[in-house]
């Protein structure tokens, strides 16, 4: 009974609560008894009846004050906690021991007092005593190599003295990636294959230094390759680009030629694919069904890693 | 945590030694220990004590417990063992949840001081407790300062007393669900015996007995001495008065219409036995009135109680059957001799009760009979005899047993009435005080056809003890104030202290008056009195209401509060760059100064002095002053003037 009430209240927040920002407002806010509330209730209650059988107006009126006090941290708790704004800005995917994050922005008109921030993926909540400006605050995760749902947020407060819980969630409806842990390779260099169409272990083809042409930079591209002169000149950033390049050095990475326990083996390409997005060398990349023709750069560095994480 | 844990100790230690909790010797002594041992562990810096060890002490210390006090009292008994549970709490506590159980609990054990003694000190103190207790509670959140947080608390808690008084005014009272023991305490000065001869020294107590408000003036000026009867002792054994078997047998009286009723304000006394002038009845629930006229409660009295009395027709007895007439003439026909004998003269001399008494006077005032607290000890059995013709000196007891066991030892039927003498009135708020001191005795005898009529002895040797109270009286006042030991009254020859003495007094007064003493008829009458009788039931209601009202203005109070507030500087400075034609938000402020320089060139010179003024403010911390807003304003309105002619 109580279960099914749980997962039906899970899903009720699940269907609110999904956003990338949330506003803390009458309709976003949760607030009850804390714990400790509810002792204090108890123990009003305690006094009020003490109160009526001695027929005590102290003791009355100490349960009434504590009732009073109740309401007003009720209030408190609620103002404290509204019109605050929590952002996503961005999901930070990571090896396991970076880790990954994710990064909220805390937007307050006013202090923010005793935050709490738990999720699923965290070792213990995260608490913040006092948010006076907007502020970043990178959350990160504890989890296991694969692909994650980042899932719901709970944002709680227990200010004033800790008599009652506010509480807001934000459902994020994102994945997170925890890569596997690089783990240097001892393997022989056989588990490099070359270029698609030779078995050789290395093409042999010869590199030619000869310059090609000047292309607009990209995110992740190499960057001993920009032509810092023109960006002396002109403030572009551009990338040089030589000819015959993409058959100079091309490795393929595959999963099977690879020893060790499932994880290891993912450990290792992962470092595998660090090493050469490192050294600026081509690469292939095949995990069971999963096959990535040679290419380089930040987009193929994580499409790969993406795959190791989710195998 | 140590602040907090100190605290803590040092709050139950204090309401384990407030003077009205009587836990006995062993249990002050225990928790002094404890707290001892607890402060001691904190300068070592030590934590968590083992289980075992607590449980021990714990064990020891229900025992002790149990045994200081004794099962009687279950009050006292459960609000030890609730004290000692805390402290033992305290001392174990070391993780934040066991911190938050004390800090709740606290908010049952601090009030219990309350079943005690309900004087306004009493709950300044305990209120203060709270508001520290909240304040730690606060603080376990580490959201700021401790200061911080004593400011949030006590604003706080001062809205809660205002609120929770209105709801005691306005909120139905319930009435008790069930009985409940009450603690065991409060002394009086009056006892059911009556042995004034192995008395050395009356000890006397300051503390008030009861408050009367009469509105009779002749009374208020003091003509008539105030006999406030209490207790009747009609068995004498030579050596004390008992108390009659009928002083707790009920019977109704009529009232007498033509004598006001007035209202007494008893303290409590542990014993149901309550004060009235003369016969009296009583209108109030639980009050009955006895046999003889005086007045007592179905139960003790364990709190304030309040209570009208009424003047009764009871003195219309006037014969007497034959076995009152035989009980209330008897003694010990053995013991005694000499005062027998003198009392057999006088009453050959003499032909009329009246006569007999003149006589009997006579003898006191020739002999020169002195009043005194400090009496010596007969050591004879003949007690009387000894104090009639050696000593004489006594006080109140020795007179009145003497009178009137020398007329019964003649045959006039006499009693012994025990109860105060004498009050203090208070012209300004007008009311009488009563203390403990003012406790008096004195004789009750028989006329054939007249009825009962009372006697002071007292009267004949120190006839100005009548009027006022004791602390009044001069002659005594060494002995009464050595006897009294220390307290305000006995320096009430200072006038500041005296004058002190009665502002706490009226102080006091009040506070059992309107606080502690409001109860369900009080509020009925004062809810008539403001709504109506039609709408007294929707107190309730209304009580409610107000209280959402309230607590909504508060909301919004507090949410526009809450709001940051800009400095002046930059208020000026947005305002000014709203003026402008361009929009200037993402501008730093000494190019927006400039372009708007460009776009209002007459306001130039005053632009400058702005940014001067801005930067001396926002980049070295002078302050944005008076002189600094007016230019500012100024400068607004010009460039505001400028741009509604140019349109």
């Amino acid at each position: 009974m109580f279960g099914t009430f749980n997962q039906l209240f899970a899903r009720f927040i699940r269907k609110k609560h999904t956003a990338d920002s949330i506003t803390f407002k009458h309709n976003t806010i949760y607030i009850l008894p804390s714990t400790m509330g509810t002792g204090f209730i108890g123990v009003c209650v305690l006094n009020f009846l003490l109160g009526i059988n001695y027929q005590n107006n102290l003791l009355l009126a100490v349960s009434y004050l504590m009732i009073m006090l109740l309401i007003i941290a009720l209030l408190y708790g609620y103002l404290n906690f509204s019109a605050s704004e929590i952002k996503l800005v961005t999901v930070n995917s990571a090896h396991c021991n970076t880790p990954p994050s994710v990064t909220l922005a805390i937007a307050t008109s006013k202090p923010l007092l005793d935050l709490t921030i738990d999720n699923e993926a965290l070792e213990e909540p995260i608490h913040i005593l006092n948010v006076e400006k907007p502020i970043l605050h990178c959350v990160s995760f504890k989890v296991k190599r694969g692909k994650h749902l980042v899932g719901q947020f709970k944002f709680m407060s227990h200010f004033p003295f800790g008599l009652v819980s506010v509480w807001s969630y934000l459902y994020l409806n994102k994945f997170i990636y925890a890569y596997p842990n690089p783990l240097e390779s001892n393997d022989p260099i056989y588990a490099f294959t070359s270029n698609e169409n030779s078995n050789d272990l290395c093409s042999s083809s010869p590199i030619v230094d000869e310059f090609k042409q000047l292309t607009p930079y990209q995110s992740g591209m190499n960057m001993h390759r920009v032509s810092w002169k023109h960006y002396a000149k002109s403030q572009q950033l551009l990338v040089k680009e030589y000819e015959g390049e993409l058959g100079s050095q091309v490795v393929r990475f595959d999963y099977d030629l690879l020893q060790g326990t499932v994880e290891q083996r993912l450990s290792k390409l992962s470092y595998l694919v660090l090493e050469a997005e490192a050294s600026d060398t081509l690469y292939a990349f095949k995990l069971g069904g999963f096959e990535l023709s040679a290419n380089r750069g930040e987009a193929h560095k994580i499409k790969c890693l993406e795959a190791l994480s989710d195998y | 945590m140590t602040t907090n844990s100190l605290f803590f100790t040092l709050s139950y230690l204090i309401i384990t030694l407030l003077p009205f909790t009587e836990f006995g010797f062993a249990f002050n002594a225990l928790m002094m220990c404890l707290a001892v041992w607890h402060s001691v562990l904190l300068s070592l810096n030590k934590q968590g004590i083992r289980n075992a060890i607590l449980n021990a002490v714990a064990l020891i210390g229900m025992a002790i417990t149990v045994m200081s006090i004794g099962l009687k009292s279950t009050v006292s008994v459960f609000v030890a063992l609730m004290l000692l549970a805390c402290q033992l709490k305290v001392i174990q506590a070391t993780t934040l949840k066991q911190w938050r159980q004390v800090l709740v609990l606290n908010f049952f054990t601090f009030p219990c001081a309350f079943l005690f003694s309900q004087s306004l000190y009493v709950a300044l103190l305990v209120l203060i407790m709270l508001g520290f207790n909240l304040v730690l509670m606060q603080t376990l959140q580490k959201v700021g300062t401790f200061k911080a947080a004593g400011q949030f608390v006590i604003s706080k808690i001062m809205l809660s007393c205002i609120l929770s008084v209105f709801l005691i005014l306005f909120l139905p009272r319930l009435p008790a669900f069930w009985q409940m023991p009450g603690p065991q305490l409060a002394k009086t000065g009056l006892s059911e015996t009556v042995s004034p001869f192995s008395i050395s020294k009356l000890s006397q107590s300051d503390e008030l007995a009861f408050r009367a408000l009469l509105n009779e003036t002749s009374i208020q000026q003091g003509q008539t001495p105030l006999y406030w009867r209490a207790i009747i002792h009609d068995k004498f054994d030579g050596q004390q008065w008992t108390i009659a078997n009928l002083q707790k047998a009920p019977i109704s009286y009529k009232k007498r219409d033509e004598l006001p009723s007035y209202t007494i304000i008893a303290q409590p006394s542990n014993t149901p036995w309550l004060y009235a002038l003369g016969f009296s009845t009583s209108p109030t629930a639980l009050v009955q009135s006895s046999y003889f006229g005086t007045l007592f409660r179905t139960d003790k009295l364990t709190s304030t109680f309040e209570y009208v009395v009424t003047p009764a027709k009871g003195n219309a007895n006037t014969t007497l059957s034959g076995w009152q007439y035989r009980n209330n003439t008897t003694i010990v026909k053995r013991l005694n001799p000499r005062a027998q004998n003198l009392a057999q003269q006088w009453d050959q001399q003499t032909n009329t009760t009246a006569e007999f008494i003149t006589v009997m006077r006579r003898y006191f005032i020739e002999q020169q009979f002195s009043y005194t607290l400090s009496p010596q000890v007969t050591t004879s059995e003949h007690m009387v005899d000894q104090f009639l013709f050696e000593y004489k000196s006594g006080f109140c007891g020795h007179y009145a047993s003497t009178v009137a066991m020398m007329m019964r030892s003649i045959g006039i039927p006499a009693r012994l009435v025990s109860g105060y003498l004498g009050a203090e009135y208070n012209e300004k708020q007008g009311y009488f005080s009563i203390y403990q001191y003012d406790a008096h005795a004195w004789v009750e005898y028989f006329v054939p056809n007249e009825g009962w009529k009372s006697l002071d002895p007292t009267a004949w040797v120190s006839p100005e003890r009548l009027q006022g109270s004791l602390s009044q009286y001069q002659p005594l006042a060494n002995e009464f104030q050595s006897n009294l030991g220390m307290s305000l009254a006995a320096f009430s020859d200072f006038a500041s202290i005296n004058w002190l003495r009665i502002k706490l007094e009226e102080l006091d007064y009040q506070w059992t008056r309107w606080v502690l003493n409001f109860d369900q008829q009080k509020q009925t009458s004062m809810l008539e009195a403001m709504l109506g009788k039609n709408y007294q039931h929707f107190s309730g209601v209304i009580a409610i209401l107000t209280l959402g009202m309230i607590f909504t203005s508060l909301f919004f109070y507090i949410q526009l509060n809450s709001k940051s507030k800009e400095p002046d500087a930059i208020k000026h400075y947005r305002r000014l760059i709203a003026l402008s034609s361009i929009n200037l938000e993402h501008t730093a402020p000494k190019q927006s100064i400039a372009l708007l320089q460009q776009q209002f060139p007459q306001q130039s010179d005053a632009l400058i002095r702005f940014y001067a003024d801005f930067s001396a403010n926002r980049y070295q911390g002078k302050t944005f002053g008076k002189n600094q807003n007016i230019h500012a304003k100024n400068l607004i309105n010009s460039i505001k003037t400028k741009a509604k002619r140019t349109i």
